[in-house]
């Protein structure tokens, strides 16, 4: 007998929230990575299926797609979707149906179906409809379809093994299914034909109340959540809870202890070991002050950014975030923009690299362009503590209203940014706006969590090489002089004289110290580098000294112009990649990262020059 | 000629003709409206804009200036 396994490659292909992600994890466990397509942003699952799933003698390779309502793609993530139907071949599709919103469901598996390739129905959820007495013959409506449907529930692991038994003999027998296309035909007509088929096979096989549980309860959350007066304060609500969590005391209780175990004992460690060694002064000062400090900033945001993640994930799978950007649409049309880039914008507040990303859902491409190019005047939280120190160092007891006028400073920035740019760079058609609004569900600590973890991984790989090739040349910039050789005592470093240089630059907006300049570049590897910089600079150990260094150093004035500085200027370089990636286009990030740079120095000089007037 | 923004709470009624461009008319059909199906108005967003639908099983939200091209008769 050939102990050759078969191989299958099946795509994972479904509207949005109807729970194809929990089947696929569910069918993959943890082994999956993210697929890599060339020229492509948005990337799709791939795991191989767990042996429980799969009879032995086979191997299944599974594509998590992005959900799609038609193969018509509107938004990139339907790009893929659709091209990997076509180009990768796959030997069967595995079409994730919510028996709750069956009609709409169907509409895409019969466009599937049209493709040719053999379409398997899982039919998730089942056991929300039995549970409100509703009833469907799933024999009947596979015989309908001409697709053989199989009830499972994805989150309870109920059917599975059955499901994936008859996928694979239909994969291994390439059996295409009876609903063929009709040719000559176009797209409206093609539509109504379609729905008017799945109605009749649906009403012949399913049987159900008029209303559902589901739907009053949905309805009466909604009544208070979209509700005329409460919608706005509540949403209010909703993130000061979330951001006094996640920057207040618990998350600054978070952070603290991860500094401690990484800057300070993993750093102890570290320095022992090389000094053990015996690693030259040089290559150890690169590890401990270079590597571990320049990204041990970052590392210690960790446990705040991934907090935040937590709550937004929640946020998202409960459905409450589709009704922000129901809530939200009217006010952003007035900039060019629809309700749907709100829910970006917020994650924006806490990290701009998830906050680019999360760009991806916009269905116009000319959308999606304009929320990633105004992302950088969100201030990502990575800000907050520069914002913090130098506020209190200065303003001491107005800090607090300071720090807060620098955020609604940088949405006043972004509103006006956006207005230009769709009125000149990125002129085009009003943004479509068409959202299901998902009904209210709780979601599950382990879909929750895995979301967050989705989210956070592109920002711990980021930082992981970005961050830290940034670390290693600053810190080299710190380390040799212009001869490349390490400075001694009396040595300039060639950040020192590249501050010196441009620091003329500065003195009209009020900061033309080579100290401030010099914290500013360090700032593009890292902004929460601007503060270390500045301690080392001014040669400073804690942050008390600091207070009193920064406080003697900046006038109010100056300190404001600096602070409008860094809150416009260029964000970190691992935002910058990841601008990049999504935008795809050189030329375009360029010109992000001169308008920034451009728009911070005209606005600090501007507000330093006529400060001092008044 | 009524449409579907002139509906009041929980009114329905059967669309009749989808009144907008190829694009637009092709990303509502994706979503299920047709002439021939139901849909059930709901409730408007806090601002007046957008406009929320019951569409078979589900809720959608389009805006006033996409509802008022949808033709529609009250059931």
């Amino acid at each position: 007998m050939s102990k050759e396994r078969q191989k299958f490659k099946v795509a994972l292909a479904g509207n949005p929230n109807c729970g194809k992600t929990t089947l696929f994890n569910e069918l993959t466990g943890s082994c999956h990575q993210v697929g890599n397509r060339i020229g492509v942003t948005v990337e799709c699952m791939e795991g191989m299926c767990r042996n429980e799933y799969c009879r032995n003698s086979c191997h299944i390779q599974i594509a998590d797609l992005p959900g799609i309502y038609s193969l018509y793609p509107y938004s990139a993530e339907e790009v893929i979707t659709r091209d990997y139907i076509l180009n990768d071949e796959p030997d069967v599709i595995l079409n994730i149906v919510d028996a709750a919103n069956l009609e709409r469901n169907l509409y895409l598996t019969l466009q599937l179906s049209e493709c040719g390739v053999p379409v398997v129905i899982a039919l998730n959820m089942i056991d929300v409809i039995e549970r409100e007495g509703g009833k469907i013959d799933t024999q009947k409506l596979g015989e309908a379809l001409g697709i053989p449907v199989f009830p499972i529930s994805a989150s309870k692991g109920i059917g599975i093994h059955e499901l994936m038994a008859e996928l694979t003999v239909i994969a291994g027998e390439k059996t295409a299914c009876r609903y063929k296309v009709k040719c000559g035909e176009d797209e409206d007509t093609a539509a109504s034909r379609r729905y008017a088929f799945i109605r009749k096979a649906v009403s012949e096989c399913m049987k159900r109340n008029k209303t559902s549980r589901q739907e009053e309860i949905t309805g009466k959350i909604d009544n208070v959540m979209t509700h005329p007066l409460a919608a706005i304060p509540l949403f209010l609500l909703i993130m000061f809870f979330i951001f006094q969590i996640t920057f207040g005391a618990f998350g600054t209780y978070l952070s603290g202890w991860v500094d401690y175990l990484f800057n300070v004992r993993f750093a102890a460690v570290a320095e022992n070991m090389l000094m053990n060694l015996g690693v030259n002064e040089f290559l150890k000062g690169l590890i401990t002050d270079g590597i571990i400090a320049g990204t041990g900033g970052v590392v210690t945001f960790f446990p705040q950014i991934m907090l935040l993640f937590l709550f937004l994930s929640f946020l998202e799978d409960s459905g409450y975030m589709a009704r922000v950007s129901f809530i939200m649409d009217k006010l952003f049309m007035k900039f060019g923009l629809s309700g749907k880039s709100f829910v970006p914008m917020i994650i924006g507040f806490g990290c701009t690299v998830p906050a680019v990303m999360a760009a991806r859902t916009l269905s116009s491409e000319h959308d999606r362009r304009l929320t990633i190019l105004i992302m950088p005047f969100m201030s990502c939280g990575a800000k907050m503590p520069v914002y913090a120190m130098i506020a209190s160092a200065v303003f001491s007891h107005y800090a607090g209203f300071v720090v807060m006028g620098l955020y609604v400073l940088g949405c006043v920035f972004g509103i006006i940014s956006c207005i230009i740019f769709s009125k000149t760079i990125l002129k085009g058609s009003k943004p479509p706006f068409v959202l299901e609004l998902p009904p209210y569900r709780m979601p599950t600590l382990k879909s929750t969590f895995y979301h967050m973890w989705e989210k956070a991984k592109d920002f711990m790989i980021r930082a992981g090489t970005v961050l830290f090739t940034g670390s290693v040349v600053i810190w080299l910039m710190h380390s040799l002089g212009m001869d490349f050789r390490p400075i001694g005592e009396e040595g300039k470093s060639i950040i020192m004289i590249i501050g010196e240089k441009i620091a003329p630059l500065f003195s009209v907006c009020g900061f033309g110290t080579p100290e401030a300049a010099v914290s500013l570049i360090s700032g593009i590897a890292a902004k929460e580098s601007i503060i270390s910089t500045m301690s080392i600079l001014y040669d400073v150990k804690d942050t008390a000294a600091l207070t009193v260094e920064l406080a003697k150093v900046f006038t109010p004035l100056s300190a404001c112009s600096y602070l409008i500085f860094i809150l416009l200027y260029t964000p970190c370089i691992a935002a910058v990649s990841a601008i990049k990636t999504e935008l795809n286009s050189l030329r375009l990030t360029v010109f992000s990262v001169v308008y920034q740079l451009s728009v911070a120095w005209a606005v600090s000089a501007l507000v330093f020059l006529i400060g001092d007037k008044l | 000629m009524m449409t579907v923004a002139d509906l009041k709470r929980n009114e329905s009624a059967v669309v009749i003709r989808v009144n907008l461009e190829n694009e637009m008319k092709r990303h509502l059909a994706d979503m299920g409206v047709v002439p021939g199906c139901v849909v059930v108005f709901k409730r408007k967003a806090p601002f007046g804009n957008p406009y929320l639908y019951k569409v078979m099983d589900y809720l959608l939200s389009i805006r006033l200036s996409e509802a008022e091209k949808i033709e529609a008769e009250r059931i």
